[in-house]
């Protein structure tokens, strides 16, 4: 009887401990889950900078202040190294939005994500948006030398050939010596 | 007179038909170490640049300090020819003739370097193809191949009127070539007026025409180390610098050679202590401009010390080139202008003496200019040091003694002295004497240059 | 001299003929080896602008893990160079009060390269990539480039370079420059030829401490063969900087400053070690 009595008191203990867990959870449940929702434009051509703008917000949709957000660009580059490009990082401001300009630098459709990793009270969180990037110009381009308007190899040209017309000269009147009738 | 005026032509020509023993023997010699050269240049075909002593950091050496030096001593002759023509100066007549075979022989001799230098002589002609207005070794090629055909024609305008007296005056016995020669080179002067004035306008163009073409000429030749970025050559000062110390060692060797020939044909009337004199007091002019110019090159540097400048510096004044920096100066500068200044010293023994000694201290002055600049670490390297090899010094030998051999070959072909300029120049000092005579009032000096002076009146 | 009008009208006319003759010199006036400044296309029609970081920090000169430099090893071996040519070479700057740090130093690919301006024959010459390269097929051995090279990184064939045997044979190529030529400049062609058909330089995969980065600054993206970084970020953050920058060569490869600490070196542990040719000896 005394046993049977003991495990009552055993389970119902454990059910008010579970129970009050239980409700301590789905109070928290609001709070500790984050969302993240990246918004860019759709489009931008090459060689400007677009508006990251990502939007972090608890379970409830209570904006969260002060997270870092990371951004990165999906690529691959050489020897088959692939994955994410970390592009930049910003904090979100009392609206839980998080800003970053960022010139994209490879046309076509890039793949932009955006991370929190989360903090004590807070989960992670990510979000990827496309962006297709219009244009294929150069954007790097390498500059040497001083540009002086009329300043050019024709100087030197015309410097030769001055001094080669005048040699030319010159023997045009060796020639005239050859050619010169006898002397009456 | 007259029997003056013969003298001159017997003297002048009488080599050009007389061979002595010893001259045989000196082109002989000559000629064995020009060939000397030319096998060590054949070993230095056969395996690489890897025969010489130049490596990755020091990568030029002799080769290019002997063409600074050459195209240096070729400023001897049509430059100073010319500018004492422009300025009219009566000695020089009898020492242009000299003065423009050197430049004409050191610039053939000078020019050859920048191939033998290279890796690929066999790809000298790609420069025609390829070649690049931007390169300083383009800009030295135009402006090597212009001086030396402006030296060329420079020293054929006043060998015409000599060539037609060798052409008339000399032995019926001359071999069949050597009369073809004269006679086609002469290019049927007879002296008639028209003749006259083409030939004037003709030597005047190119006498003025040749002065800023030597000018460039060096200067040209500084850029292929003035327009690099490395310490002691990254410099302004270069190209006047390079100009100056060609006409010093030019002026040297117009001594030298002057001296030489005119105690191997005995011209000891026609060129005298005068002219060995007036040579000396413009070597003591450059020696002035050297100097100035070594201060300058130092002191602007050494004074704001920047890293590499101040181990150049280090190296030349009191480190691995001291030596030859010091022999330099003392050699070069120091010892010549004591002799010059010193009337007693003021003759021609002094003055070839300084001459040489002017010459081996240019030389010197060249190869610092070339070797102590590559020694300057551009990185944190191991120490280097240069030393040429026999190949090396055997092609310079044989690059020195070509040199004497085209001249030597040259004063049997052409009369050495300009023949008709010294007798124009005698007949009218007998001319202003006997107008002195009639009428004493006449001042001297005038009407003496008028007649002759390729300028006009 | 008297020059009467007929006769200076002559001369005109002789300057005239001469001018106009000059004008007509092919290599007159041409620019330098545009014909051989041809790319291979990329996926778009953007040009890649190669660039190297090359980050002091993680750079210990290969001595604590008692090897020669790995980056000048892969470098020897990759192209088969000849004995005693190391493109990529590490060197030991000293600082004054004590202490050193080591800098592996390739051509720098200067985009206002000494180098190539100086070229008679257009024989090394800036691909638009941004890179700069030697024809040993055209180059004439007058060693004016190297004098002019600030950073000292070309070299010369003195003699009859030394290479594996079986390169002598094979077809030249102007990017892997095999085989050698007797007498003619080489150098680091930062492996574009492969960078091209994407992979990095041998001395970027061959850093066993993936100090080395390589990367292209029209897309502003850089690699060691492991991470991705976005260039110019890479730089701003770590104080990039360029060696002799104030020469205004405008070098592609930039250096981070450090000593090797992230690897684990003090600044006064030394001891490089030579590298060798498997073909030749040590150096």
């Amino acid at each position: 009887m005394r046993t049977r009595l003991f495990i009552l008191v055993i389970v119902a203990a454990l059910l008010a401990v579970v129970g009050s867990v239980g409700l301590a959870l789905a109070d928290d449940g609001g709070s500790f889950n984050t969302k993240l929702s990246l918004a860019v434009p759709s489009s931008t051509p090459l060689g400007q900078s677009v508006r990251l703008e990502a939007r972090l917000q608890d379970g409830s949709g209570n904006p969260i202040k002060q997270g870092t957000i990371v951004f990165y660009i999906s690529t691959g580059f050489l020897s088959g190294t692939s994955g994410l490009m970390p592009i930049g990082s910003a904090a979100t401001n009392d609206l839980g939005v998080a800003v970053l300009e960022h010139e994209p630098r490879q046309n076509g459709q890039i793949e932009v994500v955006a991370r929190f990793l989360g903090d004590a009270r807070h989960g992670p969180s990510q979000d990827v948006a496309k962006i297709s990037i219009v244009g294929n110009h150069q954007l790097y381009e390498a500059e040497a030398g001083i540009h002086v308007p009329f300043v050019g190899k024709w100087i030197l040209v015309l410097v030769l050939g001055f001094i080669w017309g005048t040699y030319l000269f010159v023997v045009s009147r060796v020639l005239k010596i050859a050619t010169a009738p006898p002397e009456k | 007179m007259n029997e003056a005026l013969e003298r001159l032509e017997r003297t002048v020509l009488h080599p050009l038909t007389h061979t002595t023993m010893t001259y045989r023997i000196v082109v002989l010699a000559l000629a064995a170490v020009a060939g000397w050269g030319l096998y060590a240049f054949s070993i230095q075909m056969r395996n690489g640049l890897v025969v010489t002593g130049m490596r990755d950091y020091i990568l030029w050496g002799l080769y290019i300090s002997n063409f600074v030096f050459f195209i240096g001593i070729s400023h001897a002759g049509t430059l100073i020819s010319a500018i004492l023509r422009v300025t009219k100066a009566e000695w020089r007549v009898s020492i242009t003739r000299m003065a423009e075979f050197i430049t004409v022989v050191a610039l053939t001799v000078g020019g050859v370097f920048p191939i033998i230098d290279m890796g690929r002589p066999d790809r000298v002609p790609s420069i025609l193809w390829f070649g690049r207005f931007q390169s300083p070794i383009v800009w030295d090629i135009l402006a090597i191949s212009t001086y030396l055909t402006g030296s060329a024609i420079y020293l054929f305008l006043p060998l015409i009127e000599d060539l037609a007296i060798c052409r008339d005056k000399l032995p019926k016995t001359l071999s069949p070539w050597r009369r073809l020669f004269y006679r086609v080179l002469s290019v049927g002067w007879r002296g008639t007026d028209s003749q006259k004035k083409s030939l004037f306008t003709a030597m005047g163009i190119m006498a003025i025409l040749i002065i800023p073409i030597a000018v460039s000429v060096h200067t040209v030749v500084s850029f292929i180390f003035a327009m690099t970025l490395r310490s002691g050559w990254n410099s302004t000062v270069y190209g006047i610098y390079f100009v100056a110390g060609a006409i010093f060692s030019g002026i040297a060797t117009i001594i030298i050679v002057m001296a030489i020939l005119r105690r191997a044909f005995h011209l000891e009337e026609y060129i005298t202590s005068k002219q060995f004199v007036y040579l000396g007091y413009m070597l003591g002019a450059f020696v002035l401009i050297m100097a100035y110019f070594n201060l300058l090159e130092f002191l602007v540097p050494g004074y704001k010390n920047e890293e590499g400048e101040g181990f150049l510096l280090q190296s030349m004044l009191a480190g691995k080139y001291a030596w030859m920096y010091w022999a330099y100066i003392v050699a070069g500068l120091g010892i010549p202008a004591f002799i010059i200044l010193n009337p007693r010293t003021r003759n021609v023994k002094g003055l070839v003496i300084a001459s040489i000694l002017v010459n081996i201290a240019m030389w010197l002055e060249r190869f610092l200019v070339v070797v102590p600049a590559l020694d300057v670490p551009l990185l944190p390297r191991e120490a280097v040091t240069y030393v040429p090899t026999w190949v090396e010094w055997s092609i310079i030998a044989g690059a020195f003694a070509e040199f004497s051999l085209i001249i030597a070959v040259f004063a049997k072909l052409f009369p050495v002295i300009s023949i008709w300029e010294v007798k124009e120049q005698m007949e009218q000092k007998e001319h202003v004497a006997a107008e002195a005579e009639t009428s004493p009032a006449t001042t001297h000096g005038f009407g003496e240059r008028a007649k002759t002076s390729p300028f006009g009146t | 001299m008297e020059l009467t009008r007929r006769e200076l009208l002559k001369w005109l006319g002789a300057t005239g003929i001469a001018v106009t003759a000059a004008s007509y010199i092919p290599w007159l006036g041409k620019s330098a080896s545009a014909e051989q400044a041809t790319t291979s296309g990329t996926q778009t029609t953007r040009l890649r602008r190669w660039s190297m970081v090359i980050d002091l920090k993680r750079c210990d000169g290969c001595i604590g893990l008692k090897t020669s430099p790995q980056c000048t090893q892969a470098c020897i071996m990759g192209h088969q160079a000849p004995v005693g040519m190391k493109w990529i070479e590490v060197f030991e700057f000293k600082r004054e009060l004590g202490g050193s740090y080591f800098m592996p130093v390739p051509c720098q690919h200067c985009e206002n390269a000494p180098c190539t301006n100086v070229c008679p024959v257009g024989a090394t010459f800036s691909t638009p990539e941004g890179v700069v390269l030697v024809d040993q097929t055209r180059c004439i051995g007058c060693r004016l480039c190297m004098a002019a090279c600030p950073y000292q990184r070309r070299f010369f064939n003195w003699g009859d370079p030394q290479v594996p045997p079986e390169t002598r044979s094979a077809k030249y190529d102007l990017h892997r420059q095999v085989p050698a030529i007797k007498g003619t400049v080489m150098k680091c062609s930062f492996c574009v030829d492969m960078a091209r058909n994407g992979s990095v330089p041998f001395c970027v995969a061959g850093c066993p401490r993936s100090a080395l980065w390589f990367g292209d600054l029209e897309e502003d993206i850089a690699t060691n063969s492991r991470d991705i970084v976005k260039l110019s970020r890479f730089m701003a953050e770590n104080e990039a900087f360029r060696f002799k920058e104030e020469l205004g060569t405008h070098p592609r490869v930039y250096y981070l400053p450090g000593h090797g600490q992230n690897v684990g070196r003090n600044p006064y542990q030394t001891g490089l070690l030579p590298a060798s040719w498997p073909w030749g000896g040590k150096k």
